[in-house]
This record gives C-alpha cells, structure tokens and sequence, in this order.
C-alpha cells in the first residue's frame, strides 16, 4: 500500500486539517475524473495552441473520447490553476443548498509536478 | 485542411434548449473587477486585488423573436462555438457558461435596417468557487 497524504486543492477549497488518506496502488490506475493543471503549462502564441496544449495533456489522463463527442472542459480558477473535466458542469465542491454543501467533490492527489488529479467522492456523480 | 488559429463567425449557439441562430455578435467576459485599498494618509492605493469575478456574456441575433422569448431569470448553460476562419476542423472554440441567468433582452431596428436583439447573460457558481465559464476545442 502506498502512503500518500491527501489534501484538498488549494484554490479556495477548504483544507481538511492534518487529515492523511490510504492510497492503494490501484487507485493511480484509475483514471481520475478531474485536473488541476498549473496555468502555466499553457503554450503558444495564439489561444487555441493555448487550449491544445492543454487538452494534449489534460484528454489522454481523462480518458476523454473525442470521437464519441466528448471533450475536456477547462476553466480558470484563481491562484494560476485551470480545473479540468470531461463536463462544463462539473464543480470543485457539493452545490450551495446540498447537505453537504462547501465540501469538496473530490478526493484530490498531489502529483510531483505540480497537477492534481481528481477522484469523485461516494455519490457526487449525482450531486 | 490546418487550422487558421483564427475564429470568424458563430455557430451552435443556445441558452439551455433555446437555439440561437441569425447570430452576428458573442461576447463572453471574464468579469473581473478590482478592490482597492488606503487608509490613514494614504493619497493612492497600496493595495490592489481581484477579489470576485462576475463572469458575463451578451448574444446579438436578429432572430429577435426567438430572443424576446426568453424571459429574464430564465437559467441554463449558455454555449456558443466561435468558428475556425476558414472553417477547418478542429479549429473552432466552444465557450460553455454553467448556470448563465438571462438578465434582459432589448430589441431595436432602425428604418430600412434589419432589426436585431441583445440578450445580456450573467453566471453564478452553484459553489461559489468552480468559474462558470469553460472553454475546449470543438
């Protein structure tokens, strides 16, 4: 089993204090279901370069499948993060008015490079 | 055909079901806005900071009565594909805004003109923290 400390992303999703969460190997096989890509991964001159450079990165770990009209959405975010997800509607937290409003959807993994993959938490696929 | 890496034109345009068409003009806006901060002798700022973001967007059609039929506070997501110039593939732009409220709708035509109408669109987070507006390749 690999250790590895959880943390919430650091936009304004609050922090769970000195909480730690078991990772099994598994769970870096599976395809997370959102990104946090540090802003300055985008490259090039003009704005789709921009968003390619991004997608080229952020579709493949999605696992977004283009050809069955899928597509990642990416959105900015304050701090110099993007948030991306195969849904435009997708959220960081659980909806104002949802019992568990203000709580983060996902299970957030710090990756060496500076990304954070994403793992929905139980039940927020229908949040 | 590559693409020209420069957007002319609007297509699949909607708020929610409603689909837009006759479309000259999109704008989307960030909706950024700035707070500035002095105190005591202060005669400038020594703080400036983004504290909140509005994001906004505003459609031009002259399909006005498709328009005048969205009612203000009428909600959905507001989606709008900025075309490759000359159309190749995978060089458009799909701009997504979640939860975008439809503010108001004004129509006008001038004499011997086409008439046109502006819906103004103004998004909220249903978190408050994840921005409305997305973006991806078409």
């Amino acid at each position: 089993m690999v250790r590895c400390e959880y943390r919430s992303s650091f936009l304004a999703v609050p922090r769970i204090p000195h909480s730690t969460f078991h990772i099994t190997h598994s769970t870096f096989m599976k395809t997370p279901d959102a990104l946090i890509l540090p802003e300055a991964w985008k490259k090039g001159d003009t704005q789709l370069d921009r968003i390619d450079s991004i997608l080229a990165i952020a579709e493949p770990l999605l696992n977004v499948d283009r050809s069955q009209g899928e597509r990642a959405y990416i959105r900015r975010q304050p701090g110099g993060r993007l948030f991306v997800t195969p849904d435009p509607l997708d959220t960081l937290q659980f909806p104002v008015g949802d019992s568990r409003e203000g709580k983060p959807r996902y299970n957030w993994v710090a990756r060496p490079d500076g990304s954070e993959h994403g793992f929905l938490v139980e039940d927020a696929r229908h949040a | 055909m590559a693409a020209t890496k420069l957007q002319a034109n609007w297509t699949a345009v909607s708020l929610g079901t409603n689909s837009i068409t006759r479309v000259t003009q999109v704008s989307f806006s960030q909706g950024g806005s700035l707070a500035s901060y002095s105190a005591d002798g202060d005669h400038y700022p020594t703080v400036v900071v983004n504290l909140m973001n509005k994001p906004r967007a505003s459609v031009t059609s002259s399909d006005t009565a498709t328009l005048m039929g969205i009612a203000p506070g009428t909600t959905a997501a507001f989606s709008a594909t900025h075309k490759d110039a000359k159309g190749a593939t995978g060089g458009d732009i799909l701009y997504v805004m979640a939860n975008a409220v439809a503010e108001n709708v004004e129509t006008s035509g001038a004499h011997a003109q086409f008439g046109s109408a502006t819906m103004q669109l103004l998004a909220y987070s249903s978190d408050g923290t994840t921005n409305p507006l997305s973006f991806t390749r078409a």
